[in-house]
């Protein structure tokens, strides 16, 4: 696979969005990059597009604690959503609570759980996975 | 021809006008001759011994029976000096003799004697008289060894004593209760667990001063007990005092029958258990209070874990890139992030430690507070934002209501509160607010009820009262405020809850405890 068209952030810290695009950007990580503050927005996003696999995004990095709709209640919906296409999710996480990780490995969506901050290093890291498969 | 004659001696003892009577001798015919016979047959089978004396002639008889009582031989000459010596106590016999001359009537007694080989025996003695005109002529009557009867009589008593001895002074309640619940008989620990007296207590029945909670099991097994399908019960239960206050017992009951097996009564043991309930109460206080702290350690934990993370992660992305940028614009802009996130950094220190104040300060500041009072003055502080908010606003109350609180701490409680059904009002409708005091039992209870936005609190209930939750996306939610308020309430004993619908409004319900000062 090669690297993705569509980057996908949902976080309701926008420093920290802004600043993980600014590292995306550096490394070239993806085409277009969406950017949600929380999941009920991701969600409103992604359920009228899902027979357009092109709109889609093709890696999600989704933090936990939200208003609105927080992270495990986004996960509960995405894993129902009947995608046209593979999605790689990962948790991007300030957590470092046990609970935490294991609840959120135990959906088969999640690929990884990354805790803040972001480097260089692990974005590069979830290219390589995504490129990978 | 038969004479049937009567030894009789004189007795000395007797008073002078007594003795002048005639000596006689009674003839009998064949049919009382037969019947002599067999009343001297039969007297020994029942153990009857038949005395008599002259007192004329002074002459004495006895039968054999009397004989083997007095543990003497068939030749023995009875003499009234003899017999009376006999007895232990012989004031009480001359007594019995003299009383029996006089009244004419008989005379009965239980008296104990030496016999001659030194046994203590216990007799009865019945005593009758003949008079010649007022003169007492002749005395008569029987004796009886009656030791074994008295012997029993007199275990038998004491036994009861010893009984009687043990339940009065017994160092638990105890009671014979009858079939119907009353009180038959109690001692002195239950009327002093129970804080009545004997009297008090004999006019009523367990029933009347059982809690009332308590009375159907303690029914049912008492029914189970005269059914004969328990042999006891046992049960933890409340009695109610005078005043109505509340008394824990342990309580023991078994049932006595009758020879046919019928019941007869119940007999009750109880015990005061109101101490070991109070620490078992305090036990599960105590427990409480520990659980609650151990989820605020762990919520704090996890406020430390993720908000200070975040900020402190934010600041290390931005050191890590600022180096590579070359755009000078660009630097500069994430430099001054760099003193945005210093900045709430430093503020979610200061929450952390407005918590940590909420709970390490044990010692408040307490003063009786006017609730409604404290409510206008918050409203009057929030006018401005509640006339933009076209809010209408009720207060409801029975009487004036006060509550010994920290008024910094009901201050934060209800700015918080009246600040959220504010911020989280339907835009589309003006504020309704209704807030109601009321008071139950040792609580005094305030609910905020909006018609704001509602959550639905099936998603968010778990977290509504968590540090850095929000719920509705604003832009000015901090997610504090919930948070300090639950710890402020908690802090002084209470409780707060949240129901809510969306669309249709929030109400927040705060149960303060008025023993607050007692408790602390």
């Amino acid at each position: 696979m090669k690297k993705p068209e569509i980057a996908c952030i949902i976080d309701d810290d926008k420093m920290f969005t802004y600043i993980l695009s600014k590292q995306m950007k550096e490394i070239d990580f993806c085409k277009d990059l969406l950017v949600f503050h929380n999941g009920l927005e991701a969600i409103n996003y992604i359920k009228p597009v899902l027979e357009s696999a092109e709109s889609l995004p093709d890696v999600i990095l989704l933090d936990l604690n939200m208003p609105v709709m927080d992270g495990w209640q986004f996960l509960d919906e995405f894993v129902k959503l009947k995608l046209s296409k593979k999605i790689t999710l990962y948790i991007v996480s300030s957590s470092i609570d046990e609970a935490d990780h294991e609840k959120a490995l135990s959906y088969e969506a999640v690929s990884h759980f990354y805790i803040k901050p972001i480097s260089k290093e692990n974005l590069i890291g979830m290219l390589e996975e995504i490129q990978a498969v | 021809m038969y004479f049937y004659r009567i030894n009789a001696y004189i007795f000395l003892q007797l008073e002078p006008r007594y003795i002048n009577s005639i000596y006689i001798s009674i003839p009998l015919n064949q049919f009382m001759q037969t019947k002599l016979e067999l009343y001297q047959k039969v007297m020994p089978l029942a153990n009857l011994g038949i005395w008599e004396r002259n007192l004329l002639t002074g002459e004495m008889y006895w039968n054999e029976v009397v004989r083997k009582i007095y543990d003497v031989d068939e030749d023995y000459g009875p003499t009234i000096e003899g017999s009376v010596s006999a007895y232990v106590d012989q004031v009480a016999i001359l007594q019995l003799i003299d009383d029996a001359m006089q009244s004419h009537e008989l005379i009965t007694g239980e008296y104990q004697i030496r016999t001659s080989k030194g046994q203590l025996k216990w007799v009865k003695i019945r005593v009758s008289s003949d008079y010649d005109g007022n003169q007492c002529r002749v005395l008569y009557g029987t004796i009886e060894d009656v030791t074994e009867k008295i012997n029993l009589v007199h275990k038998l008593a004491e036994h009861q004593e010893q009984f009687h001895q043990a339940f009065e002074w017994a160092p638990i309640g105890m009671a014979l209760v009858s079939l119907q619940g009353e009180w038959l008989r109690v001692n002195k620990m239950l009327c002093q667990i129970l804080d009545r007296s004997e009297q008090e207590l004999l006019a009523k029945t367990f029933q009347e001063i059982t809690y009332p909670d308590d009375l159907e099991l303690d029914m049912e097994q008492m029914h189970d007990l005269l059914e004969g399908k328990i042999s006891s019960y046992h049960m933890e239960k409340r009695y109610l005092y005078k005043n109505g206050a509340v008394i824990w017992a342990s309580l023991h009951v078994t049932l006595v029958r009758n020879q046919d097996g019928s019941p007869l009564y119940f007999i009750s043991q109880i015990k005061d258990i109101s101490e070991q309930k109070a620490m078992e109460l305090e036990r599960i206080n105590t427990l409480e209070v520990i659980t609650r702290q151990n989820e605020r350690l762990l919520n704090f934990a996890h406020i430390v874990s993720h908000n200070l993370r975040s900020h402190a992660g934010n600041i290390q992305m931005l050191a890590d890139i600022i180096p590579k940028e070359s755009d000078p614009m660009e630097r500069e802009e994430m430099i001054n992030m760099i003193g945005i996130n210093a900045a709430n950094l430093q503020e979610t220190l200061m929450h952390l430690n407005e918590v940590v104040n909420v709970h390490g300060h044990r010692q408040f500041n307490v003063k009786s507070l006017n609730l409604s009072k404290e409510i206008y003055r918050t409203i009057a502080t929030l006018s401005e934002s509640f006339k933009q908010a076209e809010a209408n606003i009720v207060v409801q109350q029975e009487g004036e209501i006060e509550i010994n609180y920290d008024p910094a701490y009901m201050e934060s409680i209800l700015l918080n509160l009246l600040t959220n059904s504010i911020k989280y009002r339907n835009p589309d409708r003006a504020l309704e607010l209704t807030i109601r005091i009321t008071e139950y039992q040792h609580q005094i209870i305030l609910e905020i009820q909006d018609n704001g936005l509602g959550m639905d609190l099936s998603l968010h209930g778990h977290k509504l009262f968590g540090m850095y939750k929000t719920f509705h996306g604003n832009e000015d939610a901090r997610g504090v405020g919930l948070f300090l308020v639950k710890n402020q309430v908690e802090a002084m004993g209470g409780k707060i809850s949240a129901e809510s619908t969306p669309g249709v409004g929030t109400t927040f319900k705060i149960e303060f405890t008025k023993l607050y000062n007692e408790k602390a």
